[in-house]
C-alpha cells in the first residue's frame, strides 16, 4: 500500500527529515510491515508498504500508524470516534427517514450501516484531497466517490455511495443472488451472478456486488442530490469466493478478504459524512441506520509465559512483554504467572498462545536481540539421500569424461519426438497460459538436442552435455511417477584441442559415446555390460544404435540420431546420444556398492603377447568374435585388445581385418612358447569353424 | 719398453682427451685398449721377450697404465655424453606456449554446485537429505501446510495443476506432511530435501516460473525461535564465509508460527534467503506429536540467489536456459 507520510503524521509522529524517516522505515520493517520504498509525490514522501496476507489492517493509514507506534514506541493519536466495544444487535431490519436495510444472511453480512446525506454538489474534490489519493495510487472521480475511497484509505473501512434517488424506497437488502440474475458493474461489465454471491439489492434486483464493486445504475453522477452511504461489515471468505469467481479484484474486496475490523462501520460512516459536507455540501442526517445481525465478541487466549520463553528460546521480561502486548492493542490480565489477553478487533490472526510469542518476539524483545542457540547435536548424524548420492556420483563421472553438466526445464512444449508410449502417458498442465508451459517432458532428449542445436547456431560445433534428472508420466491406473533419467547429447570433436589430430581425426562419434557410458558404469562398480545392436529405436540411426544390458537387462541405449530427427530437429549432422534408465542405475550401483571387492595380487611371472589379424565378412559382429576367441584360447589368456580395423579394396567387399592382441600368462610358471602356440592354435580353428574367418593373413 | 708404454700411454691420454663424441672416443679406445690391435694392449706381446725377473714390474707398469687411460675414458664419456645430451635437448626444444591437447573436463552447473555446496554444509549441521516427487498432492502442498481454502495466501502461490488435486509443488515444504503424516517419522528428526519449485509467474530477470528450493525442517523436545536462528546462522556462515549475520524479519507462512524472513548479511548488503519459523503447533498436531513436548522448526530457502550474487548473474533464466556460452564460465 502506498501510504504519504503527511497523512500518517496525523496519528503518529514520523520524522521530517530523510535519516529519521528511513530509521521510522526501518523500524516498521523490522516489526514485519515492511518498507519497500519511499516514493516522491506531490502529496510528499510515500512509503510503499507491503502488506502480508494476515494483515489486512495494516491496510488503512491509521492501521499502519498504530504498528509504527506499538513497534517504536511512539504516541498514537485515538481515531476520532472508534467506539470501545462493539454495538448491541440490532433488529435486521430498521425503517429510517427515507430508507431501510435488510440483511438476510447475517453470516455473510453481519452489519450494515446506511448514512444518510442530502444535497450534495458533486464535483471535484480538493487539490489536497486528489493528490492524496493519486499519491496512494487511486484515481480521482469526484468528491462524493473521492471521499469513500479517502476514508476507505484512511481507516480501512471499504464504503459505497449510491444514489439514493435511484433506489425504490430507499430500501437496501443485503442477500445472496440468485439463479439467473445479473448485474452491470461500474467497470461496464455485465456480470452474471450466482447464489453464494452476496450482492446489495433493492426491494427486487441486485445494485451492488458485496464488497466488491457497486453497479452502474445507482452510480453516484454529476446530477446526484441525495447519497445513501453504505458501511458494511462483510465475511472475508464470502468476499474472496465472490471476487474469485467473478475475476474481479478491487481496493474493497482486497481489504474485505483480508478481514476488516467490525467496529469501523459507524467510525467510517460519521467520518465520511463530515468530510462529505466539508467537500461537496451535503447536509447528513443525524441519524445512522446501523443493522447489528452478529454483535461483535472480542477474543481471549491465554499465554503461559514459561511457553512464550521455551518457543522463544529467550528469557524475555515479563513486564515489558505486557507492555509490548498492550502497546499493540492488546489488553492483557495478568493470571498468576500467565497473560490472558484479549484480543483486538482488528486483530483475527491472533488465536493461539504461539501467536502471542510472536507479538511479544517481535514488538517486545525484537529478533535483533533474540540470541543464537544451537539443539543438541544429533548422534544419527546428516546424510545425503540415496537419490542425492547417485546423483552426484553420475555428475562427477560424466564431467571427468568431458561432459558439460546441464539443468533443463521440466516444464516444457510436448515434444514431437515424443514416441506413442511416451504421449499416451504425457501429464499436461491444465489451463496452460503458454504452449511453452503446456506439459512436462517425457525425455531429457528433446531439451538435450535443443541446447546443442542452439549451441551450433551460436558457432560452438563441438559439445557435449548430459542431464540428470527426472522426467514426468501418468501412470496406467491413476497417479503420476518421476522415473530418473541419465542422458546426454555428443557431437563435433571428442578432442577439440588436439591441434596436432585432422580436425575429424578423433569425432565424437558412437564409439566415444560408448565409451562415456562405459566409464560411467565403471565409475559407479556397475557391470558388466554388453551394447546389443538395436535396430528399431524411435529416433536413433537403426544400424547405429546399441541397447545398454548389464546383467541380461536392458537399462538403456547409446546411438547416433537418425537422419529423419536430424532433419525434422534442425540438428547438426552426426549427433550421437544416451539414455539411461537412472533409476535401475541407481538400484545397481547400490547392489555393487554392497559387494565385497577384492585384489588381485600381482603377477610373478612374464607375459607373452601375440597378434592375429585374421580377415572376417564384416556383419560378424566384435562381440561374437572376441567371445569365441576368448573361449577357445583357454585359461592363459589374460586379455584379449583390438588394435586395429582394417577394411581395404584388397580384401574383397563386405571384409576386413582385425587385428586381436592375445596377451597370455601363467600364475604359476613362466609359459613355453608351445603352450601359447597350443592356445593360438585352439584360437585359430574356433575362428575358423565359428566365424568364418579367413586366416591368410594372420 | 717401458719407455715405450709412457709413450703410448701419453698419446693415449691425449688422444682420449681430444676426442669430441662418443663415437670418436669409442675409436680411441679400440685404438689403445682393443683386445686384439690395441697399442697399449699389444704391448702385452712383448712380455715374452723379458727376463723373468722384468715381467712383473712390465706387467704391473702396463695394467696401471691401462686402468689410468680406462679412468680417463670414462671420464671423458660422461663430459662427451653431457655435452651431447645437452646439443640434442637443445635440439629438441618445443613451443610450449602452444596450447595444450588434453581433453578438458566437463563442467559442473553452477546449480549443482550450489546444491553440492548446500547439502554439504547442511548434512554437516545433521540434517538427513530425503526427496519428495515435483508433481504434489494439493493436499501436502497446502492443506497439511495449514493454508485455508481461499486465503488471500494462496495469491502468492499461483500454481501450475495437472489435474484438480494435484499440482507442480509450488514450494519444497511440501516434504513435511509427506515425512510428518501417516507411517512418518516420530521426533527426534532433523530432515532437509532439495529441489525444484514452479509457480505462475512473469518471467523477467529474477523471477522464472521454475525455481529451486532447499527447506530444513526439525522436530524435538525445546525446539526454539532461538535455535533456529543459530542453525540458520551456522548455515549461513558455513556457505558464505565466518563473518556473515543473519536476521530475522516477521513475516507470514501459514505453515510456522512465529514465521521470519531469514537475511544474511553478505557483500556489503542484505540478501534475503526465504522464510523460516517455528512449525505451526497445528502441523504438529495434524502428524500426531505432544506439543506440549515436541516442537519444531522450518526453513525453506531459495537456492537460485545464491549464485547469481557470487557470480553477479543478473538473470535468472539463464540457469536452465543451458547456452553453452554461460555454463562454460564456471
Amino acid at each position: 500500500m502506498r501510504i504519504p507520510t503527511a497523512w500518517l503524521r496525523e496519528y503518529v509522529p514520523v520524522p521530517e527529515d530523510r535519516p529519521g524517516l528511513e530509521a521510522f522505515c526501518d523500524v516498521l520493517t523490522m516489526a514485519g510491515l515492511e518498507v519497500e520504498e519511499v516514493l516522491d509525490t506531490p502529496a510528499g514522501p510515500t512509503l510503499y508498504t507491503k502488506i502480508t496476507p494476515n494483515r489486512g489492517d495494516w491496510a488503512s493509514v491509521y492501521g499502519t500508524a498504530r504498528e509504527a507506534a506499538a513497534a517504536g514506541k511512539l504516541a498514537l493519536a485515538p481515531y476520532p470516534g472508534y467506539p470501545e466495544r462493539g454495538p448491541a444487535p440490532t433488529p435486521t431490519s430498521l425503517a429510517g427517514a427515507g430508507a431501510s436495510v435488510a440483511i438476510e444472511d447475517p453470516d455473510a453480512c453481519p452489519r450494515y450501516a446506511a448514512k444518510l446525506i442530502r444535497n450534495v454538489t458533486v464535483g471535484p474534490s480538493p487539490q489536497w484531497m486528489q493528490d492524496r489519493l493519486t499519491a496512494a495510487n487511486m484515481r480521482p472521480v469526484n468528491n462524493v466517490v473521492d471521499v469513500t475511497n479517502y476514508v476507505m484509505l484512511e481507516t480501512g473501512q471499504p464504503l459505497h455511495a449510491f444514489d439514493l434517488d435511484t433506489l425504490p424506497g430507499g430500501a437496501i437488502v443485503v442477500r445472496q443472488a440468485r439463479e439467473g440474475e445479473t448485474l452491470t458493474t461500474l467497470d461496464g461489465v455485465e456480470r452474471k451472478l450466482e447464489p453464494g454471491m452476496l450482492c446489495i439489492c433493492d426491494v427486487e434486483k441486485p445494485i451492488a456486488v458485496a464488497g466488491v464493486m457497486g453497479g452502474g445504475p445507482t452510480e453516484v453522477t454529476e446530477s446526484t442530490k441525495n447519497i445513501l452511504l453504505e458501511s458494511a461489515h462483510f465475511d472475508a471468505l464470502s468476499i474472496r469466493r465472490t471476487a474469485k469467481r467473478l475475476g474481479l479484484g478491487t481496493e474493497a474486496s482486497f481489504r474485505f478478504e483480508r478481514h476488516v475490523d467490525p467496529l469501523l462501520v459507524s467510525v467510517a460512516a460519521e467520518r465520511a459524512a463530515a468530510l462529505l459536507a466539508e467537500v461537496a455540501g451535503g447536509s447528513a442526517e443525524p441519524s445512522v441506520i446501523d443493522v447489528v445481525a452478529k454483535k461483535f465478541t472480542p477474543r481471549r487466549v491465554l499465554a503461559r509465559v514459561d511457553r512464550v520463553r521455551r518457543l522463544l528460546g529467550c528469557d524475555v521480561d515479563r513486564e515489558e512483554s505486557i507492555a509490548g502486548l498492550e502497546r499493540l492493542g492488546i489488553r492483557v490480565d495478568r493470571i498468576a504467572t500467565n497473560l490472558d489477553c484479549v484480543l483486538p478487533s482488528w486483530r483475527p490472526d491472533l488465536t493461539i498462545e504461539d501467536d502471542i510469542a510472536e507479538e511479544i518476539g517481535r514488538v517486545a524483545l525484537g529478533y535483533e536481540n533474540l540470541p543464537e542457540t544451537l539443539p543438541p547435536p544429533r548422534s544419527d548424524g546428516g546424510k545425503d539421500s540415496p537419490r542425492g548420492l547417485f546423483t552426484r556420483a553420475v555428475r562427477e563421472a560424466l564431467v571427468r569424461a568431458g561432459l558439460q553438466d546441464v539443468h533443463s526445464h521440466s516444464l516444457t512444449a510436448p515434444s514431437p519426438l515424443a514416441t506413442a508410449d511416451e504421449v499416451a502417458h504425457r501429464v499436461l498442465i491444465r489451463a496452460p497460459l503458454s504452449p511453452e508451459l503446456s506439459s512436462l517432458r517425457t525425455s531429457l532428449l528433446p531439451n538435450l538436442l535443443g541446447i546443442v542445436r542452439r549451441a551450433h547456431e551460436t558457432g560452438i560445433r563441438d559439445a557435449a552435455v548430459f542431464e540428470i534428472g527426472p522426467v514426468y508420466l501418468r501412470r496406467d491406473g491413476g497417479g503420476y511417477e518421476e522415473p530418473l533419467r541419465v542422458s546426454g547429447v555428443l557431437t563435433g570433436s571428442a578432442m577439440p584441442q588436439a591441434w596436432s589430430l585432422k580436425p575429424d581425426a578423433f569425432p565424437a562419434d558412437f564409439y566415444f559415446a560408448k565409451g562415456v557410458v562405459e566409464d560411467l558404469l565403471a565409475a559407479l562398480g556397475v557391470g558388466p555390460t554388453a551394447f546389443e545392436a538395436s535396430a528399431d529405436e524411435p529416433i536413433t540411426h537403426p544400424g547405429r544404435t546399441a541397447a545398454v544390458v548389464v546383467g541380461g537387462e536392458r537399462i538403456g541405449l547409446v546411438g547416433e540420431v537418425s537422419e529423419a530427427v536430424v532433419e525434422s530437429s534442425d540438428l547438426p549432422r552426426r549427433v550421437y546420444l544416451f539414455d539411461l534408465d537412472g533409476d535401475r542405475l541407481l538400484g545397481l550401483s547400490q547392489t555393487a556398492g554392497q559387494t565385497l571387492r577384492r585384489y588381485t595380487p600381482l603377477p610373478k611371472y612374464p607375459a607373452v603377447t601375440r597378434d592375429l589379424a585374421p580377415v572376417f565378412d564384416a556383419s560378424v559382429p566384435y562381440a561374437r568374435i572376441a567371445r569365441v576367441a576368448t573361449e577357445a584360447a583357454g585359461p592363459l589368456l589374460e586379455s584379449l585388445r583390438l588394435t586395429d580395423v582394417y577394411e581395404g579394396a584388397n580384401l574383397g567387399p563386405g571384409k576386413r581385418s582385425l587385428t586381436l592382441r592375445f596377451t597370455f600368462r601363467s600364475q604359476t610358471t613362466t609359459l613355453r612358447d608351445a603352450e601359447v602356440e597350443a592356445a593360438l592354435g585352439e584360437v585359430r580353428s574356433a575362428l575358423v569353424e565359428q566365424t568364418g574367418a579367413d586366416l591368410r593373413t594372420g | 719398453m717401458t719407455e715405450e708404454l709412457k709413450a703410448i700411454e701419453a698419446e693415449a691420454t691425449a688422444a682420449v682427451r681430444d676426442a669430441a663424441s662418443s663415437a670418436e672416443l669409442d675409436q680411441r679406445e679400440t685404438d689403445y685398449l682393443g683386445r686384439k690391435a690395441g697399442k697399449l694392449t699389444s704391448l702385452l706381446r712383448g712380455l715374452g721377450a723379458m727376463s723373468p725377473d722384468q715381467r712383473p714390474l712390465f706387467g704391473q707398469a702396463l695394467n696401471e697404465a691401462k686402468a689410468r687411460v680406462e679412468l680417463a675414458i670414462a671420464e671423458r664419456r660422461d663430459a662427451v655424453k653431457a655435452a651431447e645430451r645437452a646439443e640434442r635437448e637443445r635440439a629438441e626444444a618445443i613451443d610450449v606456449t602452444l596450447p595444450s591437447r588434453a581433453r578438458p573436463r566437463g563442467r559442473m552447473h553452477p546449480l549443482s554446485t550450489t546444491i553440492d555446496e548446500v547439502k554439504r554444509v547442511m548434512i554437516g549441521l545433521g540434517f538427513e537429505f530425503a526427496d519428495g516427487p515435483d508433481i504434489e498432492d494439493y493436499h501436502y502442498n497446502f492443506d497439511w501446510l495449514n493454508y485455508p481454502a481461499d486465503h488471500p495466501a494462496m495469491d502468492e502461490q499461483m500454481s501450475f495443476y495437472v489435474d484438480p488435486t494435484h499440482l507442480l509443488r509450488t514450494q519444497t515444504t511440501a516434504l513435511q506432511g509427506r515425512m510428518m503424516g501417516p507411517g512418518g517419522r516420530k521426533p527426534p528428526f532433523r530432515i532437509a530435501t532439495i529441489g525444484r519449485c514452479y509457480r505462475v509467474d512473469e518471467s523477467d530477470n529474477t523471477h522464472s516460473h521454475t525455481f529451486h528450493q532447499v527447506d530444513g525442517f526439525s522436530v524435538d523436545e525445546g525446539i526454539s525461535l532461538a535455535d533456529l536462528k543459530g542453525v540458520l546462522g551456522a548455515f549461513a556462515r558455513g556457505m558464505f564465509g565466518p563473518d556473515v549475520r543473519v536476521r530475522f524479519r516477521p513475516d507470514f507462512f501459514p505453515f510456522v508460527e512465529p514465521g521470519v524472513e531469514v537475511a544474511v548479511w553478505w557483500g556489503g548488503r542484505w540478501l534475503e534467503l526465504g522464510g523460516a519459523g517455528l512449525i505451526h503447533p497445528n502441523i504438529l498436531k495434524r502428524a500426531g506429536y505432544d506439543t506440549e513436548k515436541y516442537s519444531g522448526f522450518a526453513f525453506g530457502l531459495g537456492i537460485d540467489r545464491m549464485p547469481m550474487v557470487r557470480y553477479g548473474i543478473d538473470d535468472l533464466r539463464l540457469f536452465l536456459e543451458n547456452d553453452l556460452r554461460f555454463l562454460q564460465q564456471f
